[in-house]
């Protein structure tokens, strides 16, 4: 009786002793042993999206996609002699010691080189070097090269890893282009092809969007070209032009130079990343005068033909403003005034007007805002509140000292004159296209009156008379009424402005019945001259002249 | 010793599913196979289009169209020409 009561026991446990155990298998280690086995029959991967193209007004590929391939190494199954390591530098061109130190790392696997084309990749297999590896990946490809780096942005990774656009469109738009990760799971055979009657879980993936702009691959190549010619012609350390539909807001054209090249930008300093453009500010100088006249006619404080007595340099708090030659020609109309570009006669219009009514247009014009441009890096500087303007801010501020503004602040302004005193927004892009075939228009909010439609066309007509008798007359071309300002802001440097370091800028639209365009030329100390009339204005008219042509525009 | 009629019936039965089962798995490890083959096809093909694009992009860009008719002798023109359509004459 006994030693069946010990053998009930032992039997005991021992069923104890399973028990526990395939509780330990079962319920503790379950979750890890099910998924070493799923990973055993199954199969996963991760499908990624196509991004999605850019494409001109015209659906031309300003950038595209290309396949690439990253070439990377598991060292362990590296052959032991080194001789191979000559034959991939050679074709990877790279160093032989860089490459011998990255495969010397003590890790399973280390990638060597991005973005190889199919050929290279196709050579590298050729030699048959054990572990060695490629993986596709997608690169952007730009059919049109160019200097629209700006504009476009570039493609890099995200902290994941995965494709992410920065700067430009590709970084305002980096959602829409991206699309969505797509995910497939699979049951696989001994020999690891997949049973199509298996489980499957299956992700598609969302292919990214295409965006259709307003930009106008003629036109944009045009201005690239001639801008090229004239930085070099000026001899300028850099600057940027901008056209745009003055009714619409629309962006036909943007270039600025130096500029990078968006499929190799980790080859260049990461300051040129951003766009002057819509992230630089500068004093505009000159070319401000037309807003601030614009406000006082609208305000009918003056008039074109209000005279002014030009007598020599105007004495405020302290400070001497002259005008940009020194020489003071007695009575002069306001037209006047912006054919001479006269810094004292613009003071004048700045006291008509009253601090007041001038921040109040400050505010209309939408400066101390960013414009809504679709750009990713757009910055704008703070409007200093109207309590900390003195006589003498307000002085400088009439002809565009002391004053920042980013390029496309300043273009989308002036855009009322040729808009019939409405306010756009400027825009890059038009429409997206869904890869599922759809498209959608993209909405540009509704325009804003700032100035009234006749006070727009006395300036447009002021502005004809500037580019007839101003100092760059000389350059204009015969037969088109181009309305036109010329600016030349020296550069602050350490609270002074530095005499012999200027922005030469050009403002200028055209034709003036119906202004087919607005442009804005902008040069950042030209070494040829410091002025805007005999740099950035012949710059100007040459653009225009290929910009008639290009759109079909007569002389009258 | 005679079968019953079902139980021959059921034998036969059994033989023939094993015969069913054996078909479809040998044609299914075939399918599995060709899927695969599929899959590598279109990934192919699908690189070639995108090769194909690419072509088609830089032969028809502003650059290469600009590169091809500088070598064919084109040249920009020095200075337009309009036509007066008031008067029919040519201004400068």
């Amino acid at each position: 009786m006994r030693r069946i009561k010990i053998v009930t026991v032992l039997f005991f446990l021992f069923f104890l002793l399973i028990w526990t155990r395939l509780f330990y298998w079962q319920i503790i280690q379950g979750k890890i042993l099910a998924s070493d086995a799923l990973s055993q029959y199954t199969t996963e991967y991760s499908i990624y999206p196509k991004r999605g193209n850019i494409l001109t007004r015209d659906l031309f590929s300003l950038v595209t996609n290309k396949s690439a391939y990253l070439a990377y190494a598991e060292p362990k199954k590296l052959p032991e002699e080194s001789e191979y390591i000559t034959k991939l530098a050679s074709l990877l061109e790279l160093e032989e010691a860089s490459i011998s130190a990255r495969l010397q790392i003590d890790k399973s696997w280390v990638s060597i080189k991005h973005g190889l084309a199919k050929d290279k990749r196709d050579e590298i297999l050729d030699l048959g070097i054990p572990g060695i590896g490629f993986e596709e990946e997608s690169k952007r490809f730009y059919p049109e090269s160019s200097s629209s780096a700006h504009l476009l942005g570039f493609v890099g990774k995200d902290v994941s890893g995965y494709p992410a656009g920065y700067f430009g469109l590709e970084g305002f738009y980096n959602e829409v282009l991206g699309g969505k990760s797509g995910f497939v799971r699979q049951e696989k055979d001994a020999i690891g092809l997949p049973i199509p009657i298996g489980r499957e879980n299956r992700i598609d993936p969302v292919d990214g969007s295409d965006l259709v702009l307003n930009i106008d691959r003629g036109m944009q190549q045009l201005i690239e070209t001639n801008f090229k010619k004239g930085i070099a012609r000026y001899g300028a350390k850099s600057g940027g032009v901008i056209v745009i539909q003055p009714k619409t807001g629309a962006i036909l054209a943007m270039a600025s130079l130096p500029s990078y090249d968006p499929g190799f930008y980790s080859q260049y300093d990461s300051a040129l990343y951003k766009n002057p453009l819509i992230a630089d500010t500068y004093e505009p100088g000159s070319t401000f005068k037309i807003l601030v006249m614009a406000a006082a006619i609208n305000e009918k404080v003056v008039q074109p033909d209000t005279y002014y007595n030009e007598l020599g340099p105007v004495e405020i708090q302290g400070y001497t403003i002259r005008t940009w030659n020194d020489e003071y020609t007695g009575k002069i109309t306001m037209t006047q005034v912006l054919e001479r570009s006269s810094n004292v006669g613009m003071v004048f219009v700045g006291e008509k007007l009253g601090l007041d009514k001038f921040y109040e247009y400050m505010v209309s014009y939408k400066f101390g805002q960013k414009t809504g441009i679709d750009l990713q890096e757009e910055v704008s500087s703070k409007l200093r509140p109207k309590s900390e303007w003195r006589k003498i801010d307000l002085a400088t501020a009439s002809f565009g000292q002391g004053i920042a503004l980013t390029p496309i602040q300043l273009i989308r302004a002036a855009a009322t004159l040729a808009n019939e005193g409405l306010l756009v927004t400027p825009r890059v892009a038009s429409e997206i296209r869904f890869a599922v075939g759809e498209a959608v228009k993209l909405e540009t909010p509704q325009p804003e009156q700032v100035i009234k439609p006749s006070t727009a066309a006395i300036l447009s007509e002021m502005m004809v008379s500037a580019v007839e008798n101003g100092e760059a007359r000389w350059a204009k071309p015969k037969g088109f009424r181009i309305a036109g300002k010329t600016g030349t802001a020296q550069i602050p440097i350490a609270g002074h402005y530095a005499s012999d370091r200027t922005i030469a800028s050009f403002i200028g639209f055209a034709p003036v019945d119906d202004p087919g365009f607005i442009m804005l030329v902008i040069l950042r100390e030209p070494s040829s001259s410091p002025w805007g009339s005999e740099t950035a204005a012949p710059l100007f008219f040459d653009i225009a002249r290929d910009l008639f042509a290009y759109l079909d525009i007569s002389p009258r | 010793m005679k079968l019953a009629r079902s139980t021959k019936i059921i034998l036969t039965l059994v033989i023939l599913l094993v015969i069913v089962q054996l078909l479809v798995s040998s044609r299914l490890s075939v399918i599995g196979r060709n899927l695969s083959a599929l899959e590598e096809q279109h990934k192919i093909l699908s690189q070639e289009n995108e090769i194909f694009e690419q072509k088609i992009a830089s032969n028809s860009s502003l650059l290469t169209i600009r590169f091809q008719a500088k070598k064919l002798g084109f040249n920009k023109l020095a200075e337009v020409l309009f036509v007066d359509d008031a008067f029919y004459v040519v201004q400068r």
